[in-house]
């Protein structure tokens, strides 16, 4: 549920609680002044139309420009051509300059900082070409985002938001150098630092409307994001390092959409949860092969052991940090501390005994479904039973690709597994039907 | 202060750090294609496309190393930054003599970073190689530097102009013609090859 939603039926509340006595009239009335006042205001569509179209627009007339210039005109002299680079740039500030001046809305804010943001990439880009001046993609994306992310507070502006999570990440695979060379060992620091520049926005965004369309919008991007510079981040590490990393990282995400979810975020404005549930059952799935636990300790590249030793150690350190805080506030809930305690179940054998690891694994994924099960059984939680099953089968058809079964069994099998999926659908749909049928007429 | 004017005070700041990049790498292009020494390295083709960039045609120099002792491994490290002193063969060809990770002290010099070590060639990554072009005239030019190349009935060099650490291509030559000139040439007299 939204925050105006939960406000909503509050101040829905009031009046009956005010004529029970529960409340007296006056302390009604504080309440309902006060969250009237705090009240988020409805999202208004024709608005958002208007929004998207504006950022569309700007993107485009962007990208045109980019385009228009990257023509190389050749027949115009080399100092016209530099003088034309500054134009768009110039036209992108002024426009910029009245947006800010006449306070205009997010349209206009959010067309302003990405043209801006276009153009300044489109005069770099014009000025190196006509000189013919060389470089590299990462050199020119380092020195582009130092030069437009404070655009995301000027303009408030989420489409910038979103082309700068784009541009690191690109950056990111960039920096990837399979041989762990001096530089990229140096360019880890500058990622932190990149990391660090649009953090104050996204506090001030989240503290604002926690569970808002912004907030939502901007969850999607973070997790994207995260999940995909990953695999730049630990290449050159340890492999056991970057298993460890994996195990912390997903359950990270897990619990911080845990805790948007206690907080009231809905589906769609929580792309962390599922991202996280989802990437600890494929993480889990993997763990119950034994050929997942030979060779742990090797590492890809032996090119640079600053990195293996030191970034490694220092990134897997923050995370293990935060999912021990995270999981600390969670800890009362049983249903989040199974996918939560999962790198502590990847950590242990793998520190301990290897050997042993899959079996964990194979253990945790059957005692995790049967769990989800009862859970959902005991919560009249159709969607948890379904969990359960879903682990349960995943564990199932994974030992059966494993083994020498015939075809024809492994045929029956899945159809079983079909069969046990629906039967159980249909029954635990009866007894939730049949409870909340009771809990009615007994006037609960 | 005013919250609206503080932030238009720093949407200035940002325009004129805006400006002020091209503006420096104007200032280094002319600087380098005023004083710089002109350095004639023989070529090697391919072709992308840079949507950021237009059209250019990716050229790769022939001599892409610096000769080194066989029995001498070299203790740097893969993508690491070294400078490549630059000299002339008895031809008046350009090539790559050394490399060190200080600023050499004798002639002109590039920034480029070490690739890898093969016997007595030392590779060098080297970031001057896209030249750009009109992108109706950069698939043709493409065309005529790769049969230059293959056929090797025609020469195909880059001209580089070297100033400092710095490096820009001044032209693409095909039998000492640039090669805009070239292809035009080509065009006007109906000979397509």
């Amino acid at each position: 549920m939204s925050d105006r939603k939960k406000i909503e039926w509050l101040l829905g509340e009031l009046p009956a609680l005010k004529e029970k006595g529960i409340l007296n009239p006056e302390s009604a009335d504080s309440l309902h002044k006060y969250y009237q006042a705090i009240m988020p205001p409805k999202t208004n569509f024709q608005q958002l139309v208007i929004l998207f179209f504006g950022i569309l627009s700007a993107t485009l007339i962007g990208g045109g420009i980019i385009l228009i210039i990257a023509c190389n005109w050749d027949d115009i002299p080399r100092h016209i051509r530099a003088g034309m680079a500054f134009l768009p740039l110039l036209l992108a500030a002024g426009f910029g300059i009245y947006t800010l001046q006449k306070d205009k809305s997010a349209a206009w804010r959010e067309s302003a900082a990405i043209l801006t943001a276009l153009t300044s990439a489109a005069a770099i880009s014009l000025i190196s070409q006509t000189y013919q001046l060389g470089g590299t993609l990462k050199d020119f994306l380092f020195v582009w985002m130092l030069l437009f992310f404070l655009l995301i507070y000027i303009f408030n502006s989420t489409g910038t938001f979103l082309i700068y999570a784009f541009a690191l990440t690109v950056w990111n695979f960039n920096r990837w150098d399979m041989f762990g060379s001096n530089e990229s060992c140096r360019d880890i620091y500058f990622f932190a630092l990149f990391l660090a520049l649009p953090l104050w926005w996204l506090v001030i965004n989240f503290r604002k409307a926690p569970y808002g369309l912004k907030s939502s919008l901007l969850c999607w991007i973070i997790t994207i994001f995260v999940l995909l510079n990953s695999i730049p981040l630990m290449q050159p590490c340890y492999e056991f390092q970057t298993k460890t990393y994996w195990a912390l990282i997903l359950a990270v995400v897990f619990l911080v959409g845990a805790l948007r979810r206690s907080g009231g975020a809905g589906f769609w404005g929580n792309p962390l949860l599922a991202a996280g549930a989802v990437g600890i059952t494929i993480y889990s799935a993997i763990a119950t092969f034994s050929s997942f636990w030979n060779d742990h300790d090797s590492y890809y590249y032996r090119g640079n052991t600053i990195y293996n030793e030191y970034c490694g150690w220092a990134i897997i350190a923050i995370l293990a940090v935060a999912w021990l805080r995270l999981l600390f506030k969670r800890w009362r809930n049983e249903a989040e501390l199974i996918p939560a305690l999962f790198p502590a179940l990847l950590l242990i054998p793998m520190a301990v005994m290897p050997a042993a690891g899959a079996y964990v694994f194979n253990l945790y994924l059957l005692l995790g479904g049967i769990f989800f099960m009862r859970y959902g059984f005991k919560k009249f939680d159709l969607f948890k039973i379904n969990a359960g099953m879903f682990l349960l089968s995943l564990l199932l058809f994974l030992r059966f690709v494993d083994s020498d079964l015939d075809i024809l069994l492994r045929g029956c099998l899945f159809i079983l597994l079909g069969v046990m999926f629906l039967v159980v659908n249909i029954i635990a749909a009866k007894k939730f039907r049949k409870a909340e049928k009771m809990q009615k007429e007994a006037g609960i | 202060m005013n919250y609206k004017i503080m932030k238009i005070i720093l949407f200035v700041i940002v325009i004129a750090a805006m400006l002020a990049v091209p503006a420096f790498m104007i200032r280094k292009g002319e600087e380098v294609l005023n004083k710089g020494r002109i350095y004639i390295f023989k070529a090697a083709p391919v072709d992308p496309y840079d949507y950021f960039r237009g059209r250019y045609v990716n050229i790769r120099i022939e001599k892409n190393y610096v000769p080194v002792s066989p029995d001498t491994p070299l203790d740097f490290k893969s993508n690491e930054a070294v400078y490549a002193t630059i000299v002339n063969d008895k031809d008046g060809l350009a090539y790559f003599d050394s490399i060190s990770r200080t600023v050499p002290e004798n002639g002109d010099y590039v920034k480029v970073n070490f690739s890898y070590q093969d016997k007595n060639k030392a590779y060098l990554l080297i970031p001057f190689n896209q030249f750009f072009m009109n992108e109706k005239l950069a698939p043709e030019a493409e065309r005529v530097v790769r049969e230059a190349l293959l056929k090797r009935k025609d020469s195909c060099v880059i001209k580089l102009r070297v100033h400092n650490d710095t490096a820009v291509i001044e032209d693409l030559l095909i039998n000492n013609m640039p090669v805009k000139k070239y292809i035009l040439s080509l065009q006007k007299s109906g000979d397509k090859k």
